[in-house]
């Protein structure tokens, strides 16, 4: 009987899958067919566990379903355009090209090792010209159909290294390279005009009900976030200035007891202006201009400051203090809020902090002390002139009505949902085709110039977008009137190449159109698309708009791209910090560390293990490590065998995803070398239903293991016993 | 897992149902195990790749009972257990369970008094001397 020699197996049979063509997919329309979609990477350079996960549930529906006779099509590709290129080029001088495609290359052949059978001919890779000159033609289409549209937006911007922050790269309000205070700018950019869509893209969440997450289906409503209120204009005190707010409760529209506005609002400086406020004003407006809006997200206590003005409100006359708020945001609504703090939490939170009086207009329905907390529900109005009585409801309709009459204010459907900001001033993304010219304005690159090709030659110094010093590419020629033109150098965002990705496997090679529809007719939609429920919103929304614009405009004929929808969870791992393991051995770190590797000794075979003649505080900070550090990290140094902490792990540990930070993590590549690819398929399929998480454990992965050694020993056994052997169904049939 | 206990303890001589029990298994396992199912398909003696063949379906036949084991009981202990067809009617159980030795040994001599049949589960005999 021979051993079970996973790695013999798996290199011969992998060989024999190269020589054919096995995994291939061709339309025919004679089968069913089955389209299934694992979202594809980003090549950040190694496949990680959790794409493991992701693509082994994948290959074992598309392996199943082939099997049952289905016609299915199961590609991949590569998701790659994207910052972590361009960083590295600037850290490390390696062209994000370069540092790209040696990735590809290196995770297409962990991905081949590990089994999955994918139609490589269908391969996609998001930044050879090829595919990104498709983006340019849909954008020309939006820009056509006026989807597309330029207009200024706020940025975070380093005044030192003259460039655009995203939001990761503004660190504690300062720029991530070179710790300079980092500021809003407003500049010139591209959007998507996705709002058009936010009706449809919430109506039809509806269809995909039973096959689309709960959580999913929750996101994306909460994100486009509908909401039907009134527009109401309250004139500011001795002053033309009006401040126009949008609010659900037009019912509470007499408890309303001062305004407030975002830091970025047009009136923010001007209102205060000759006011005794004037500075405190500039001084807090300074402070949350500075800040990225995922920072000011964090903030939680509610500050504002006084404007000195007052409005007037248009219903009873009152006169009501403005203020400057830091939960008012920008971006949302109309960037001002009319406060009734009696009946809204975060209005009552800021009112008590100012002392603002709150003037209750709603009955609670038991006994309330509004001195202590917000009635934010529904209820019948009080201290409202002629609509006490009425029910909310009804109060909503008629006050509405009432400001449509006095022409002070309008019923209106508010979405939250803003329109997509597609520009990056970035290096490695697909350049927006237009061209600025001085006698025709804005011209669109046409179509038969496409692509406008990403130079390669260019300088990376983290100052600026590179695009805009290389001349080669910047200058050009008007499409219309033939004089010099200068390119647009902003690139588009990277989630503009996902969102319609799925449309281009069905006809990769297409040199004429995106896709053609018959092809997209024969496998659209995507009857089953897995991924991480981090992409809830954004690539899931996006991808529904787009095949949306591009059903309308003729290209395709289905109104949603993914009929079903699963979320994997999380592949996480059981670790112990320093911190615990000491708690564990009753160890303190002012002990030695002699003291600590006497308590090891219990626990295994310590024999190599370096004393050092300090403590295990010393120790720490001689080689860099903290309390919250993995004991991984520490067994290291100490050259201590991994094995001991197993134990420890699995009885103390905390699950966590696997992460470098946490020093968590399994390597796909060595544990193929340790166990084989189909002991790593078979664990993780096997360890927990596809949507839940789960601990990878050694002993999980052991006894994958020892089952497929017993099965090889049990054919390997019984070979010669059955070589030879023909039978057929018959056969058993007689017998019975 | 189950299906890999069964097969170790399979002890009988049926060289064409080992075989296709065997088949069935590397099929079974293929989506999951595809290199180990593709290299053993090959071993013993197929061509081509495992995601080409048609996935094993079950017999419905075969899940059938079509014989069951039931007690006979002799004054309220079991004293035999006797294989009888599935759909087995109450006098043919009855011929068959008095011919068994075991049944006879406890019976023979004696008055019958009652003989209760519940379908499909058990036989109850009463005997009296």
């Amino acid at each position: 009987m021979t051993e079970y020699n996973f790695r013999q197996i798996e290199e011969t049979i992998l060989k024999k899958w190269e020589q054919t063509d096995i995994f291939k997919s061709c339309e025919d329309k004679k089968r069913d067919k089955f389209y299934i979609l694992e979202m594809f990477p980003y090549p950040s350079g190694r496949i990680h566990m959790g794409h493991v996960r992701n693509y082994a549930i994948g290959d074992v529906v598309n392996r199943y379903l082939r099997m049952k006779g289905k016609n299915t099509l199961h590609p991949m590709g590569w998701d790659a355009f994207g910052m972590p290129a361009e960083n590295a080029a600037i850290k490390s001088g390696i062209h994000p090209a370069k540092w790209t495609y040696e990735n590809i290359d290196y995770m297409k052949k962990q991905l081949k090792r590990l089994g999955f059978s994918y139609d490589w001919d269908r391969e996609i890779t998001t930044c050879i010209p090829e595919y990104y000159r498709w983006n340019q033609w849909i954008f020309l289409k939006m820009l056509e159909k006026g989807i597309a549209y330029r207009k200024s937006a706020v940025v975070n911007w380093c005044p030192h290294d003259m460039t655009v922050l995203a939001n990761e790269q503004v660190i504690e309000g300062r720029c991530w390279r070179c710790d300079t205070p980092v500021v809003q700018k407003e500049i010139p950019s591209w959007f998507l005009r996705i709002t058009d869509y936010a009706e449809i893209l919430l109506d039809d969440l509806e269809e995909l009900k039973d096959n689309w997450p709960e959580a999913v289906l929750t996101m994306q409503k909460n994100w486009i976030g509908k909401s039907v209120g009134a527009t109401v204009r309250f004139p500011v005190e001795n002053s033309t200035a009006v401040i126009e707010v949008f609010t659900t409760r037009p019912d509470t529209l007499y408890g309303v007891t001062f305004m407030a506005i975002a830091p970025e609002h047009s009136l923010s400086l001007e209102l205060s202006k000759g006011t005794e406020q004037e500075t405190d004003v500039e001084d807090f407006v300074q402070k949350y201009l500075t800040m990225s809006t995922r920072e000011r997200n964090i903030v939680e206590e509610k500050e504002g400051v006084f404007t000195g003005r007052y409005a007037i409100n248009p219903l009873t006359g009152e006169r009501i203090p403005i203020y400057i708020a830091n939960y008012v945001l920008w971006g949302y609504g109309t960037g001002a809020i009319m406060a009734v703090p009696a009946h809204d939490e975060r209005d009552h939170e800021f009112a008590k902090k100012y002392s603002i009086p709150i003037k209750p207009v709603i009955q609670p329905p038991e006994e309330w002390d509004f001195g202590e907390k917000a009635y934010e529900g529904e209820g019948v109005l009080i201290n409202s002139d002629g609509f006490d009585g009425l029910h909310s409801a009804q109060a909503k309709e008629k006050i509405t009505q009432l400001l449509e009459e006095k022409g002070i204010g309008e019923k209106t459907v508010n979405f939250r949902l803003r329109d997509w900001n597609i520009s990056r001033q970035r290096y490695w993304g697909t350049p927006i085709p237009v061209v600025y010219c001085d006698s025709c304005g804005i011209v669109p690159v046409p179509e038969e110039q496409l692509p406008v090709i990403l130079p390669e030659n260019v300088q990376f110094t983290g100052m600026g977008n590179p695009l805009e010093k290389n001349e080669e590419f910047v200058k050009t020629e008007c499409p219309k009137c033939r004089r010099e033109a200068r390119r647009e150098t902003d690139t588009m965002d990277t989630f503009v190449d996902s969102s319609w990705y799925f449309l281009r496997y069905c006809d990769p090679k297409n040199e004429k159109e995106p896709f053609s529809t018959e092809k997209t007719d024969y496998w659209m939609p995507v009857d089953l698309y897995i991924g991480g429920i981090e992409h809830a919103v954004l690539h899931l929304l996006y991808s529904r708009f787009f095949t949306k614009f591009l059903k309308e405009i003729g290209l395709v004929n289905v109104k949603e791209p993914f009929v079903k929808l699963l979320t994997q969870g999380m592949v996480l791992k059981k670790w112990v910090k320093i911190e615990k393991l000491l708690e564990i051995l009753h160890v303190s770190s002012d002990d030695s560390i002699e003291t600590l590797i006497g308590k090891l000794t219990f626990y295994g075979d310590i024999t190599d293990a370096k004393v050092e003649n300090t403590t295990i505080k010393e120790f720490m900070e001689k080689n860099h490590l903290t309390l919250n550090d993995n004991a991984k990290l520490l067994f290291d140094k100490l050259n201590i065998p991994q094995n001991i902490l197993r134990e420890f792990e699995e009885k103390y540990g905390k699950s966590d995803k696997m992460s470098k930070s946490k020093h968590n993590t399994v390597d796909p590549d060595e544990m193929i070398k340790k166990y084989g690819a189909d002991t790593i398929r078979l664990y993780i399929l096997f360890a927990a239903p596809p949507h839940s998480s789960f601990d990878w454990t050694d002993s999980g992965i052991e006894g994958a293991h020892r089952f497929l050694k017993r099965v090889w020993n049990f054919v390997s056994e019984k070979l010669e016993e059955i070589k030879g052997v023909e039978y057929s169904r018959e056969d058993f049939k007689k017998s019975a | 897992m189950e299906l890999v206990n069964e097969l170790y303890s399979y002890k009988g001589k049926n060289k064409k149902l080992l075989k296709e029990a065997i088949e069935n298994l590397i099929l079974l396992l293929s989506p999951f195990t595809p290199f180990m199912s593709d290299y053993l398909w090959r071993l013993i003696g197929n061509e081509g790749f495992t995601i080409e063949q048609k996935f094993p379906e079950y017999d419905e036949d075969a899940l059938v009972e079509k014989e069951k084991e039931i007690p006979v009981q002799v004054n309220g202990k079991v004293r035999a257990k006797i294989k009888v067809p599935a759909d087995v009617d109450e006098e043919t159980v009855k011929t068959i369970a008095f011919e068994n030795e075991s049944v006879k040994k406890w019976t023979e001599g004696k008055e019958i008094v009652k003989v209760i049949f519940i379908k499909g589960k058990i036989l109850n005999i009463v005997v009296r001397g």
